[in-house]
């Protein structure tokens, strides 16, 4: 390979960051995420605490490492549930008669019609506030990305050369989806699911930031960029550090399903 | 008469590899030029050349281009564009893609002649693109001009490319396997379009075919192209009736409709091109040559058969 | 180009009766009961019982969704816990700002990441290529939030050019309504910025790619013709569907700047309807912002339709 992968390189570096901050949290906290020092509010970066103070006077170091947990379990865990549902969607509509294919993919698109964060909002409406609850309604949108993705896979799939050839030597279905079209596309999968982690950290911060996800006083890096709001013009800093490691956690789920989708492009360009 | 293009020596590589080696050859007014080969052989990527349509890591490292008197490499771009566009029409080889499947086929012919003759021009050009289309054998050029290129067959779409490559009324043309991509019916229609063309106007033309009938019925001169050279050129007559190359005459023996008994197997030149061949100062062809002998793997020589044929091999001299 | 648009109208109703079932299914049936979400886990039995039966939930399923989706049809969601007010009037209320939001950051987008992706595609494989793909990257990697608050601190605080909440609607004032929703038109634009300019690019990159533009090198066009007459013709579509699409789903995803800068649109409906339970209005607004992204979608189908002769001929059965 001549040309380096450097989103992918970017990517892993950036990761490896928040599972360093993610191990770390259970290795060594500071300090607990709800211990107040009400004479030391405000304070910036010191020997004592490395990023400073909220407005509680919690440590917000101790309060980011926390803060990775939930935006790595619920994040991963949502496209993971999301992604199976899709896939079973997307691949029953792709192999089932016409008249079935229509009607799941109409019910394909009316997910689709959910803007990401409406549905998040709509499902924590109905399930309550907290972890759980945001994974599941987080996972509810990924549902439609995910069988689109499949559904197209497998059409396409089904129209090359090497999928008529293994039918005409009488292969069954579920055979030729095993063997044939699923190596092909797990590829875009992992792809796709890189990318949708992202997404997934996102929204889990969104729905924290609008007071639906974790509850205070846990932590988590939507909720403290919403506490941090209150006192913006004031505090400034308190704005700082959650959102430049959320901005970690996403740009390094995005730049590597970038870097994985470029390297197996270029393998596929090779044979 | 006078040359129209003249090539020397031009030779084109890539990252990798040398893909055209100092390809000579020139081209008269009212003359057709055929080049032969196998695929990847370099015949195109010399049309390119003189086209000026070399993908952007392939680089000219040597000799010239020269059309109509001027060095094409010599010039600016905006020249260089207006040089191509009033001297050269282009048929390409895939009809499916070179007319823009979103634009009206009129706007497309009378696009260039509009460009050179001004706005005013525009109705001049239609009503040239409608005598032209009628005169490629369109027969209703008016509702063509308005129509989408989906809406057309594929020998349809030729027909139209041909006619607006002539929309400058070039001296010459230049075309890639026009017939290829079509049916055997259309190929022949298509074959037969050319010949009544260079009847009827005062035309260049520079053709890449696989069918040697086709070459045989409309060149005057041929070339054959190997691995990126021209290993023999001469008049139609010359090459047909004494080739000297032997890779000339494993072609010729390969074409099915010359005498060939329907009972034999359809024949084939053994070997590959390798890139060694490619690279070898020697003759291009050695490894897959009967006659080969061991200079032919370090030395080659162009010799010159008469004032029109030339050959790239030993063989010549003996002769 | 009827038929298309008519097959595509069928596909979108049967999308929104989908939408809507969805949306009935999820807020009123799956959780268990309106009236224990109403009222609370705490209250008696007896008194959910009431409720229940006084807010018709007895009745089957189906009875309830088709009163629901007939009065839905008529514009009537029914009154809000919250606010007393009928659903469909607050709605209206709140249309303007989210919608000036929505089409002021679409404009901004939509400008900002065509100039970077026909900067992109032209300079392709160079530095300035790489340069604004991973500069839109790490721009949409950004939470709408946290650039809200940098936005706030920088733009408001700092510089004091906006105002730091408060809106100010167009009735009271033109110039005032734009400074208001300014900053957090160009905050969601950011976000949009990655995709579209991605697709920008790709799509310039592929036309480009394209024999069309070749035929452009030989006709003699000049290249800035080439470029937005011939590549810019099929590069526009995919984009256009796009847009179209983000601009639906802005529509529904305008909840987090309209917090942070307190502007009265749909979004913060929403969330009080999701913080308070506030079902008439929460389904009011889900299926408000469902059927316009449908809407939307479906404009934008036939509008590309409109603009791509491939599908008008696809469906009338064209070659």
């Amino acid at each position: 390979m001549k040309k380096r992968n450097f989103s992918l390189a970017a990517g892993l570096i950036l990761l490896s960051v928040i599972f360093i901050l993610f191990i770390m949290s259970y290795v060594y906290l500071p300090y607990r995420i709800d211990q107040m020092d009400i004479r030391n509010r405000f304070s910036m970066h010191s020997a004592e605490h490395l990023l400073g103070t909220d407005h509680f006077g919690r440590d917000i170091f101790s309060r980011i490492l926390v803060s990775t947990r939930s935006a790595l379990t619920v994040s991963v865990s949502s496209v993971l549930l999301g992604s199976i549902g899709g896939l079973i969607l997307g691949s029953l509509a792709a192999l089932s008669p016409l008249a079935i294919e229509l009607v799941i993919m109409r019910l394909v698109d009316a997910l689709m019609a959910f803007p990401g964060i409406l549905s998040a909002l709509m499902l924590s409406a109905v399930l309550g506030k907290g972890v759980m609850n945001a994974s599941i309604a987080i996972a509810f949108f990924m549902v439609p990305v995910f069988a689109r993705l499949s559904y197209s896979m497998i059409l396409e799939n089904r129209k090359r050369l090497f999928i008529k050839a293994a039918r005409s030597y009488g292969a069954s279905t579920p055979r030729l989806v095993l063997f044939h079209m699923l190596p092909d596309m797990l590829t875009r999968l992992i792809t796709q699911f890189s990318a949708s982690v992202g997404t997934a950290i996102l929204t889990e911060s969104s729905l924290s930031f609008l007071g639906l996800g974790i509850q205070p006083p846990g932590a988590s890096l939507g909720l403290m960029l919403s506490e941090a709001k209150g006192y913006v013009l004031i505090e400034p800093y308190q704005a700082l550090w959650p959102g430049i490691v959320l901005a970690i956690a996403v740009l390094g789920f995005q730049l590597t399903g970038d870097g994985i989708n470029t390297l197996l492009h270029r393998e596929a360009s090779h044979e | 008469m006078n040359e129209l293009l003249k090539i020397t020596g031009l030779s084109v590589r890539d990252e990798d590899r040398a893909l055209l080696r100092e390809v000579s050859l020139s081209l008269r007014e009212n003359e057709t030029l055929a080049f032969i080969g196998e695929s990847g052989s370099g015949k195109t990527l010399t049309l390119k050349a003189i086209l000026s349509l070399l993908p952007d890591d392939v680089k000219v490292t040597g000799g010239s281009v020269r059309l109509a008197g001027r060095d094409m490499y010599g010039l600016k771009a905006g020249e260089k564009r207006r040089l191509l566009g009033e001297n050269v029409g282009f048929v390409p080889q895939n009809t499916v893609n070179y007319l823009h499947p979103l634009l009206r086929i009129g706007f497309q012919m009378c696009d260039g002649y509009v460009t050179f003759h001004g706005r005013r021009s525009r109705k001049e050009a239609e009503e040239k693109a409608v005598r032209l289309l009628k005169s490629v054998g369109i027969n209703d050029p008016e509702r063509v001009m308005t129509s989408y290129p989906a809406e057309l067959s594929g020998g349809m779409r030729q027909r139209v490319n041909i006619a607006g490559a002539l929309m400058m009324d070039p001296p010459l043309l230049i075309s890639d396997e026009p017939t290829s991509a079509l049916d055997r019916i259309v190929q022949k229609q298509v074959a037969d379009l050319y010949l009544s063309l260079l009847e009827e106007r005062k035309l260049s033309l520079i053709i890449v075919s696989h069918d040697l009938v086709f070459v045989s019925r409309i060149a005057d001169r041929i070339a054959v192209f190997y691995s990126g050279r021209i290993v023999e050129s001469g008049t139609k007559d010359e090459l047909f009736t004494e080739p000297v190359h032997p890779y000339t005459k494993a072609l010729l023996a390969l074409s099915p409709s010359l005498e060939q008994d329907r009972k034999e197997p359809l024949k084939e030149i053994k070997g590959y091109i390798s890139e060694d061949d490619r690279k070898r100062n020697g003759c291009p062809f050695a490894s897959r040559c009967p006659h080969a002998k061991e200079e032919c793997f370090s030395f080659t020589e162009e010799i010159r058969l008469s004032g029109t044929h030339s050959v790239l091999c030993r063989l010549g001299r003996v002769k | 180009m009827g038929r298309y648009v008519t097959k595509r109208l069928l596909s979108a109703l049967a999308v929104l009766f989908f939408v809507t079932l969805i949306t009935f299914l999820v807020l009123s049936v799956i959780p268990g009961d309106q009236a224990v979400l109403s009222l609370g886990l705490d209250a008696t039995s007896e008194s959910i019982e009431a409720l229940r039966s006084s807010m018709g939930l007895d009745r089957p399923f189906y009875v309830r969704y088709l009163e629901w989706l007939f009065s839905a049809i008529t514009f009537d969601f029914g009154t809000s816990a919250v606010y007393g007010e009928s659903v469909t009037s607050l709605i209206a209320s709140r249309i303007p700002v989210t919608f000036s939001l929505t089409l002021f950051s679409i404009a901004v987008a939509t400008v900002i990441s065509a100039l970077l992706g026909l900067f992109a595609a032209l300079s392709r494989g160079k530095g300035a290529d790489g340069i604004i793909r991973t500069a839109v990257m790490i721009t949409s990697s950004l939470p709408s939030f946290w650039i809200s608050l940098l936005a706030l601190i920088f733009f408001c605080g700092h510089l004091g050019w906006f105002p730091v909440n408060g809106y100010i609607s167009p009735a009271e004032g033109f110039a005032g309504f734009l400074r208001s929703i300014t900053l957090p038109s160009f905050i969601l634009a950011v976000g949009e910025l990655a995709l579209m300019t991605r697709m920008f690019r790709s799509s310039l990159v592929r036309s480009l790619s394209e024999d069309y533009m070749m035929a452009c090198e030989v006709k003699g066009l000049s290249r800035a013709r080439a470029l937005f007459h011939y590549a810019g013709r099929s590069a526009i579509i995919a984009p256009i569907t796009l847009i179209g699409n983000q601009a639906a789903k802005l529509f529904g995803g305008t909840v987090i700047v309209e917090t942070v800068f307190s502007l009265p649109g749909i979004g913060r409906l929403l969330l009080v309807a999701v913080e308070q339970r506030d079902t008439a209005l929460l389904q009011g607004v889900v299926l408000f912002i469902t059927f316009m992204v449908v809407l939307m979608n479906l404009l934008t189908d036939i509008a590309v339709a409109a603009a791509d002769p491939m599908i008008r001929l696809g469906e009338e059965g064209g070659r």
